[in-house]
């Protein structure tokens, strides 16, 4: 991305259609612009800085916030990072256990974008935490609207990437998640009666 | 699609521009708050001592100074005038580690100490590893004086030099172009011989504030001159010595001063002690600024400014 296609703004198309059109954010990351990889990465590093912010907001005010915002956000941003290559693996394995072609490239960058919306947590928030209307509710409430808006916009945009229904490709992000979960209960259940023969033997 | 990216990029910039807002209010509070609990706040554990550090050479304005907070003399002279203020301190003791500095930086400090000690605020000096000439300068002006045994102090005299390059630019066959209003404009000037002249004119300025210097020692510690004058040859000398010439009063740690300080000023043995803190932004942004500036290592040489100073040269 040089100078001039700085200077003509189209790499704002990708922040515009994350919030309006998810279906025209896919449309534009399969053309491939250079330097458009690089640019979704700029989404989770905010996305971080953000968080840290919310949460120094919420946490008591001492010295440690100044760690947080250095030390803290490169934490934060390095565990964002890992979660983002996780997940993105987990949908494409999961969208060729459905029989369709992997794509990670692109899935890597609709969900850097797909995180875009999250990012008017901190301005909502910040007002809500002026004027003291019920901050504690509102963070979680907020958490949850801006969790289920990044899924909206991945669910569209994985259904743009197959030509898919929404529905199916909700499928396809959730599988993930829900056989995680289940392999994790399994997994603690097995833990909880290992732990319980070690004590009573 | 101009209007529509344009209005994007507006959004951009508007969550920029409140992520720093968040950050710049998080930071106010979080400093309001710690100003609270080192005692400067009025409100904080009751009546105290307040700790204030000198390290290193003094200089007006030393390394540091983020956005646009005092450095060197002048943060110490700020600090004090905070201490002034606060009803909650009674005593201040003050850590001194340091061969000296310029004569207007030391001379600010001196007065403020004795600004503090005319509104009956305790003041008692901690000598360290040295507190010599313009070191021991301040410590004159405390109510108090605890040295080490290992305290490296005295040298009481002024100083000024240069060096003469006069040899090793003829060598390299550099001239200097100098061009001046009067004959003394250039004294001191590293480039060639100082003349007789010129030297005694150094030397009217340097009896001046060594005069001044004792003068004030003899203020600060209610000594009379003459029983200063002997000992004021710029030599230095250890703690006992010191004592022996009641340049100090008493060798002890830093912890036996900050005991005396409550002695002194009438509190009680738990009494709170407020230190000094620089937030973490401060010192990062210190010591960058030491490192930009060169101030890491000292290159006196190098160093082309004149200064006239109360100071043991290591």
């Amino acid at each position: 991305m040089n100078m001039e296609t700085l200077r003509e703004l189209a790499w704002t198309d990708f922040f515009f259609y994350a919030i309006v059109s998810p279906r025209e954010l896919y449309r534009r990351i399969k053309q491939r612009d250079s330097g458009m990889l690089q640019l979704s990465f700029a989404v989770p590093a905010l996305s971080a800085f953000f968080d840290i912010i919310i949460l120094s907001l919420n946490g008591a005010e001492s010295g440690f916030f100044y760690h947080k915002i250095s030390y803290g956000w490169l934490l934060f941003l390095f565990i964002l990072l890992l979660k983002i290559i996780v997940y993105t693996a987990l949908i494409d394995s999961s969208a060729q256990f459905f029989g369709y072609s992997g794509n990670i490239k692109d899935t890597v960058s609709l969900v850097n974008f797909a995180m875009f919306p999250g990012l008017m947590f901190l301005p909502v928030y910040y007002i809500i935490y002026i004027t003291g209307i019920a901050p504690g509710f509102f963070y979680v409430f907020l958490s949850f609207v801006f969790f289920c808006w990044f899924i909206l916009i991945l669910a569209q945009g994985i259904s743009e990437m197959y030509s898919i229904q929404s529905g199916r490709a909700l499928a396809i992000i959730l599988a993930p998640a829900v056989v995680t979960g289940v392999l994790m209960f399994f997994t603690f259940i097995v833990f909880i009666f290992s732990l319980v023969g070690f004590i009573a033997n | 699609m101009e209007k529509q990216r344009k209005i994007t990029l507006a959004i951009l910039i508007m969550l920029v521009l409140i992520s720093i807002i968040a950050v710049v209010d998080i930071s106010t509070r979080v400093e309001k708050k710690r100003s609270i609990q080192t005692g400067m706040g009025m409100m904080a554990a009751g009546p105290g001592i307040a700790i204030v550090r000198i390290d290193g050479p003094i200089e007006l304005t030393g390394p540091g100074g983020f956005m646009g907070k005092p450095s060197g003399a002048e943060a110490v002279v700020k600090r004090l005038a905070d201490i002034e203020k606060d009803g909650n301190i009674k005593a201040v003791v003050l850590r001194i580690n340091s061969p000296g500095g310029t004569v207007a930086a030391t001379q600010e400090i001196y007065q403020k100490i004795l600004s503090l000690r005319k509104k009956n605020i305790i003041v008692v000096a901690s000598m360290g590893d040295i507190a010599a000439s313009g070191g021991y300068y301040i410590a004159s002006a405390c109510s108090y004086i605890v040295a080490n045994y290992g305290t490296i102090t005295g040298s009481i005299g002024v100083i000024a030099y240069s060096p003469n390059l006069k040899n090793l630019m003829d060598k390299f066959g550099i001239k200097m172009n100098v061009i001046k209003s009067g004959k003394y404009k250039d004294i001191l000037a590293t480039h060639r011989d100082m003349s007789s002249e010129e030297r005694a004119l150094i030397q009217q300025m340097i009896d001046l504030s060594y005069h001044k210097f004792v003068k004030d020692i003899a203020l600060g510690r209610n000594m009379n001159q003459n029983d200063i004058y002997p000992v004021a040859d710029g030599r230095v000398m250890s703690a006992e010595t010191a004592l022996e010439h009641k340049l100090i009063d008493q060798l002890g740690t830093f912890d036996e001063a900050i005991n005396k300080a409550k002695e002194l000023a009438g509190l009680d043995a738990d009494a709170p002690v407020y230190e000094e803190h620089l937030s973490p932004f401060n010192e990062i942004f210190s010591s960058m600024n030491s490192f930009f500036s060169g101030r890491l290592f000292e290159s006196r040489f190098a160093d082309t400014t004149h200064r006239i100073e109360y100071r043991y040269m290591q």
